[in-house]
């Protein structure tokens, strides 16, 4: 029927022809020119205006959205504390956030996030239902009576919640025990404490332990090694009735940190009772505020955490550090004053008379650039002013690099080789670099990947001139 | 004040006769071709220059002149005639200036008195010259009964008209025999006709069924525009207005004439441009038309005309109505004239204006008209046409965007707030003077996290449209005419919404819109929804809607000297078919064929010459319209099941008397609408979809016009409706992505009908119904009662005229907020009759002058719209027609409403050559 009209029509369809607009080709043959791109980068402290508690209510709700057990006690420890710590972690968790809030960024975008760590993992029992016969439960707690059939049970007194365990009308043999893990990975001086009551003492009957190699399968109690956490106080009293709370002491636990490279550990209160035997071991104990810290640190401190919009995977954790060197006088000033304060001390004429340019790596605040002019360069006494060309620039090239590491050590004292399992690497663009020995112009740009490999230690592994696809990969001896 | 008279022309007498003696000269002037009697035609006596008469009502005159003195005949929009005088000067036929009108005639279907059995009234070239003034094109018909025309918002071209209680979707508009209603929604945006004033040489109104042969939505009437065309005297004009609000025109018209070979050529331009009396409404406009007209032979006369009027306009919303307590707040927070403050004013960080609110249009109508005169009983006139639409209006899309507009659709309050991105709320508004700050969304746009939160877009709206348009007429016998014709359109109308300005941002992601699709063909998801757009890229919809339209028709008349009757009838295949390329890949929607018809029949008896009687009858069925068709037109290719054929029957008596000093013309019609589908759209994108709801119209009309002296004359028009809503009607809700929704507002096909039959798909569907109960609801939007009244004197020789109208406007209903209603068969959600606005009349005077200056006649013009500055309200829209207020009281506050314009003028200047 159609084709009928065009035939009716034709005089008109010809106008009409002419009529339709290129705008229309273009839409069909989708050409789309000028892609819009944004990566500004982010700053955020999570919790502060304007967002306030819905940078929370963000994480929390995808957390339960998710659908599982892990991602939902997560939710539920964030929803309550609103801090981060080894139980929710922000690298998985923070990115759920930038997903939803920055939804525009493009990859490459990065996000630094500062948000509360609570370093110290302890239990205070006070989440968990209480009453007789009720066993210690959640909060990543197992509990299981090896020979009979008792729990450590969750008790409340005076409105407070404690763990309690007693042979006492068992009938029996008991060996109860109340297992929970603890990440010393990240801690640089692991303690270990908790606080304890004795009732009705009739022996000991309470033993601390650590494993290494417990997996976290009942199962699996027995077999596992288990070391003594010895030097807590125990009493082994009152006879009758109930001893005091007190604070059974303080254990160190660097001998178990980063232990086999893993620094989880699981610390069991073991319970050994007998109610048939004599004399009878029945003794109660109560524990309570079970607590790794950190001597070092706070128990909650503010920390940053920067995480990159990748193509593939959306937002991720990535400690790199971008640091943008066009025209960052700023930047190069850092390397000028490094050079004042190290080389300089004993050979002043690396540094220029204003103060805003060094010769030993080569940095100009003033330009912002690296000259790698011979003129300029003969103020540094090393400087093999009659080397071929080639080596000359390839002196300057490692100069260059170390000029950059030396920045990075400054501006990033605290650095370490690997965050949260993630190597740390800086990636400096837009690095000038100016002339040649000759002083024949050649301004090119670079940007610089370098590496942490320890304390305040960095190591450029790659260049790549703007503009090219080719990585030029560095390796500098010491 | 209406002239009755018609169009079309011809012939010459010639006088031999002379005498010195004082004698009275008798006879009748009419138009060649009609036959109508012409009214007001000037006699003037060449000897002297001075006019001796004019014709009466019946066309006749008499008066006393020495004999065989030159009498010269002139009549606006006809070639002026000398004649000798003589006692009996018989009947003067007279020939319209212009060629190839009478081709225009046959397509057009233009009615005649006492002839043809409708309800008519004509709109001559001379009242268009001399009362349009700065009015809106439709207001010139204001004063004839049925008719309501308003300004809405106020905005140049942003004015509508309703005809007995029917909105424009119900009245035919041609212009030159060539529909405008709109292919998609069957109405007219008369901004995109801007300077139709410019070109109209006559219009003629035809309420209720009307007499176009061809199949059109005119079961309230039918306008029927004849545009100039070629002028057969060599000659031009120049003219010039200005008016209130620094209103300006400037136009020429330059012709030809008939060439010895048969070629003449006709040029008009002007340019129109003003700041608009409501507040930031500025508008420029730049009118052409070309006529290019061949006579090959006394066979074959070929004709070509084309026009246009390119235009940018500022708005005020016709939707951002307000209570009557927010426009007194204007007044008293700013001291500005509260009926001029336009809600969405203000500026942005530059200090300059802005409005959001902007439309611009260019809509070339070009059109080959050829006639064919077969043999002395047969002929063919045919019209190729094509219409080029370009344009569209700007709006807001975004987090703000319903708080953009000027205020709320629901309650009538003026919008105060924006939210920003931080999720503050902050005053939009300026203490004092209620101007908008529009520095606060360009700074929020810079600051917020992803894009610009709102961006000003532009709603195009382009169409290409071709239609061919024949009718073959031809006498059987003496009294036996037959025609029949063909009518094929083709349509295809751009849909698309683009950023225009980010309005301080980089980008912006249309999270509104691709955000809630959770499907997608094309690119993947993700990407596609958070896609970011830049100026020029599209939001919204991006969608091509087509119609194919395949109609025939035909008429047969049977005619005597004291009878004339019609019977006619035309079928019509309707094919709707839509691409979408926003929501889709390029994808068409599923093609539907609506097969839609009408029959008519009707009949005059002349009693004698000063009475007539008429009736006619007939039966519409209409097509649904795009917008019933498909459950989302702009998001989605879904279709409604439930799209039936909207029926309507008419019936209508006429009476009509003519003598010499009084005619007068009395008609009773009664017009039952069945089975109207009506889509609305509430603010969360959901659309309701309402079925078989019907309506009542029926009243009475009277008009009259009295000439007791030949330069007086009194015009009268009196007309009392009784329109109501008459049933209940089902409805069912969409979402934006068109699928149909349950009370609770979830998809009622979460997993979609893959697998299911069609009845189940129905069965379900019809679960999923909410009750709309409208009966006796009054119609609103248009006054049920009016009634007008106006005196002309002429004086000087008839070369000052003064005129005074008065325009009375009661029984006006406000129109009515759907709700959103409970998807319930059981729980019907009643309306009750909207607040009834004031009763207003309105009162315009207009004065002319005609001189020479050297040899160039000139014509001076005056108008003075609503001279005593009276408040009134011309629009308004009742929030809460769910709660029953005893009718005419109401509670104002519960009620929207638009002042209509205080006082305005123009002086317009024209220099003929």
């Amino acid at each position: 029927m159609r084709k009928n009209i065009f035939k009716l029509l034709g005089f008109a369809l010809i106008i009409s022809t002419v009529f339709s607009s290129c705008e229309d080709v273009n839409e069909k043959l989708g050409l789309d020119d000028n892609e819009i791109i944004d990566t500004r980068s982010i700053e955020h402290t999570l919790g502060a205006a304007p967002f306030g508690d819905k940078d929370y209510t963000v994480i929390v709700n995808q957390l339960r959205y998710n659908k599982n057990h892990e991602d939902s006690v997560m939710a539920t420890t964030l929803n309550s504390t609103k801090t981060f710590s080894v139980d929710v972690p922000a690298e998985y968790t923070i990115p759920f956030l930038l997903k939803d809030r920055y939804y525009s960024r493009d990859a490459g975008t990065t996000a630094k996030i500062k948000y509360k760590y609570k370093w110290t993992q302890d239990e205070t029992f006070e989440s968990m239902t209480a009453g007789t016969g009720v066993a210690v439960s959640g909060n990543g707690w197992i509990v299981k009576d090896l020979i009979g059939a008792i729990n450590w049970e969750a008790r409340s007194y005076n409105n407070n919640k404690y763990a309690q365990v007693s042979s006492f009308r068992s009938g029996g043999k008991n060996e109860v025990w109340m297992i929970r893990a603890f990440d010393l990975s990240k801690l640089t001086d692991p303690l270990f404490t908790f606080d304890l009551a004795v009732g009705n003492w009739t022996a000991d009957c309470l033993e601390i332990k650590i494993s290494e190699n417990f997996d976290g399968d009942t199962l699996h109690i027995s077999s596992s090694k288990w070391d003594d956490l010895k030097g807590f106080n125990i009493p082994s009293a009152p006879a009758s009735g109930y001893g005091a709370w007190a604070n059974a002491g303080v254990i160190d636990l660097n001998t178990y940190k980063d232990k086999e490279g893993k620094g989880k550990v699981y610390i069991a209160f073991k319970y050994s009772g007998d109610e048939t035997s004599t004399p009878k071991r029945t003794t109660t104990y109560q524990i309570d505020n079970v607590k790794v810290y950190d001597k070092e640190k706070p128990a909650i401190e503010e920390l940053t955490a920067q995480f990159i919009r990748t193509e593939k995977d959306g937002w991720v954790f990535n400690p790199t550090v971008v640091v943008e060197f066009k025209n960052n006088k700023t930047a190069y000033q850092q390397i000028v004053n490094y050079v004042a304060a190290h080389q300089g001390v004993d050979t002043p004429s690396l540094l220029d008379s204003r103060g805003n340019a060094e010769f030993y790596y080569g940095f100009s605040a003033y330009y912002a650039n690296v000259t790698y002019r011979d003129k300029d360069r003969v103020f540094d006494p090393s400087y093999p002013e009659s080397a071929p060309y080639q080596e000359k620039t390839k002196f300057m090239d490692k100069r260059t690099a170390e000029g950059l590491a030396a920045y990075l050590s400054v501006e990033y004292p605290n650095a370490t080789p690997e965050v949260s399992g993630i190597t740390q690497l800086a990636i400096i663009k837009g690095v000038l670099i100016y002339s040649d020995p000759s002083s024949s112009i050649q301004n090119q740009y670079f940007n610089y990947t370098l590496q942490c490999v320890g304390d305040k230690k960095w190591k450029a592994i790659s260049r790549q001139l703007e503009g090219s696809d080719v990585i030029e990969e560095l390796n500098y001896e010491d | 004040m209406k002239r009755k008279l018609s169009f079309l022309f011809m012939a010459v007498l010639f006088s031999t006769l002379s005498s010195m003696a004082q004698i009275v000269v008798k006879g009748n002037v009419v138009d060649n071709e009609t036959n109508e009697p012409l009214i007001g035609v000037t006699i003037l006596n060449l000897q002297n220059k001075k006019a001796v008469g004019t014709t009466d009502l019946d066309g006749s005159f008499a008066f006393k002149v020495a004999e065989g003195t030159d009498l010269e005949f002139s009549y606006v929009g006809y070639e002026s005639q000398t004649v000798a005088a003589k006692a009996n000067l018989g009947t003067v036929s007279m020939k319209s200036s212009s060629i190839g009108l009478n081709d225009l005639v046959v397509t057009s279907s233009i009615a005649i008195r006492r002839k043809t059995p409708v309800a008519l009234s004509v709109v001559d070239p001379e009242a268009i010259e001399t009362k349009l003034g700065a009015q809106e094109f439709p207001e010139i018909l204001k004063s004839t009964p049925g008719v309501y025309a308003t300004k809405q918002g106020g905005g140049y071209g942003d004015s509508r008209i309703n005809l007995r209680g029917f909105t424009t979707e119900n009245i035919a508009v041609m212009i030159n025999g060539v529909p405008m209603n709109d292919m998609e929604w069957g109405g007219i945006y008369w901004s995109n006709f801007a300077g139709l004033s410019d070109v109209t040489r006559s219009m003629q109104v035809q309420r209720g069924l009307g007499a176009s042969m061809v199949s059109s939505p005119s079961v309230g009437g039918s306008i029927n525009i004849v545009t100039r065309s070629t002028d057969a005297k060599k000659g031009g004009s120049l003219s010039y207005s200005m008016g209130n609000d620094g209103m300006n025109k400037i136009g020429f018209s330059a012709s030809t004439g008939l060439s010895k070979n048969g070629w003449a050529m006709s040029v008009l331009g002007s340019k129109a441009w003003g700041n608009g009396y409501i507040m930031g409404t500025d508008y420029e406009a730049y009118t052409w038309f070309v006529n290019i007209s061949k006579i090959i032979n006394d066979a074959h006369q070929l004709s070509f005309t084309g026009f246009g009027s390119t235009q940018w306009h500022n708005q005020r919303n016709r939707n951002d109505m307000m209570i009557a307590s927010e426009w007194n707040r204007v007044n008293d927070a700013s001291g500005m004239d509260r009926y001029k403050f336009n809600p969405t004013y203000g500026y942005d960080e530059n200090g300059q204006v802005v409005n959001g609110n902007r439309n611009r249009y260019h809509k070339p109508q070009l059109s080959l008209n050829h006639s064919w005169t077969i043999d002395e009983k047969s002929s063919l006139s045919s019209s190729l046409y094509l219409s080029l639409g370009d344009g569209g209006g700007r709006r807001w899309r975004g987090t703000n965007s319903s708080n953009l507009y000027g205020a709320s659709s629901s309650t009538g309050y003026m919008t105060e707030t924006f939210t920003l991105w931080d999720g503050r709320v902050v005053d939009s508004r300026h203490q004092n003077t209620l101007y908008r700050d529009y520095a606060i969304l360009q700074q929020n746009n810079r600051e917020a996290l992803n894009g610009s939160e709102d961006v000003i877009t532009e709603s195009i709206n382009n169409h290409t449209w071709v239609g061919l348009l024949s009718t073959y007429n031809r006498d059987l016998t003496d009294r036996v005419k037959v025609y029949g014709g063909i009518d094929f359109r083709y349509y295809a109308g751009d849909h698309k919404e683009k950023i225009v300005d980010l309005f301080g941002g980089e980008y912006y992601i249309d999270k509104q819109y691709r955000g809630a699709h959770q499907e997608f063909e094309g690119e993947a998801l993700d990407a596609w929804q958070y896609k970011k757009l830049g100026v020029g890229d599209y939001v919204y919809r991006n969608n091509t809607a087509y119609v194919f339209q395949s109609g025939a028709f035909g008429q047969i008349e049977y005619n005597t000297e004291k009878l004339s009757s019609f019977v006619s009838g035309a079928l019509s295949n309707s094919r709707y078919w839509k691409v979408d390329r926003y929501y889709y890949d390029n994808t068409e929607a599923d093609a539907k064929n609506f097969l839609s018809g009408n029959i008519k029949g009707g009949a005059n008896y002349n009693l004698d010459a000063n009475n007539n009687v008429f009736f006619n009858t007939g039966y519409i069925s209409r097509a649904p319209y795009m917008r019933s068709y498909f459950t989302s037109v702009d998001q989605s290719n879904d279709i409604n099941r439930n799209a039936v054929n909207e029926k309507s029957f008419s019936f209508e008596l006429g009476y009509g008397f003519r003598t010499q000093m009084f005619s007068a013309n009395l008609n009773l019609y009664y017009t039952k609408w069945m089975d109207k589908t009506k889509v609305v759209k509430f603010d969360s994108d959901a659309y309701l979809n309402m079925e078989g709801l019907d309506a009542r119209h029926q009243g009475i009309e009277l008009d009259f016009v009295f000439k007791p002296t030949h330069n007086l004359e009194f015009t009268g028009m009196f007309s009392l409706g009784d329109w109501i809503w008459d049933s209940q009607t089902k409805a069912k809700l969409f979402n934006a992505e068109g699928e149909q929704l349950n009370n609770a507002g979830k998809p009622i096909f979460p997993n979609g009908t893959a697998g299911m039959t069609p009845d189940a798909i129905a069965n379900e569907s019809d679960k999923y119904i909410a009750i709309l109960d409208m009966k006796d609801v009054r119609v609103g939007g248009s006054a049920q009662t009016t009634f007008a009244l106006g005196a002309k004197y002429k004086m000087f020789e008839q070369k000052v005229t003064f005129g005074v109208d008065y325009n009375f406007y009661g029984r006006n209903y406000a129109d009515y907020v759907i709700s959103d209603p409970k998807i319930d068969t059981n729980t019907p959600t009643k309306y009750y009759t909207p607040w009834r606005m004031p009763a207003t009349g309105l009162f315009d005077l207009n004065a002319n002058y005609k001189f020479k200056i050297g040899n160039l006649n000139t014509m001076l013009y005056g108008n003075i719209q609503n001279i005593f500055n009276t408040e009134y309200i011309s629009d308004a829209k009742d929030y809460n027609a769910t709660t029953n207020i005893a009718e005419a009281k109401g509670n104002k506050n519960n009620v929207g409403v638009f002042y209509g314009f205080g006082r305005t003028y123009t002086i317009s200047l024209k220099l003929q050559f």
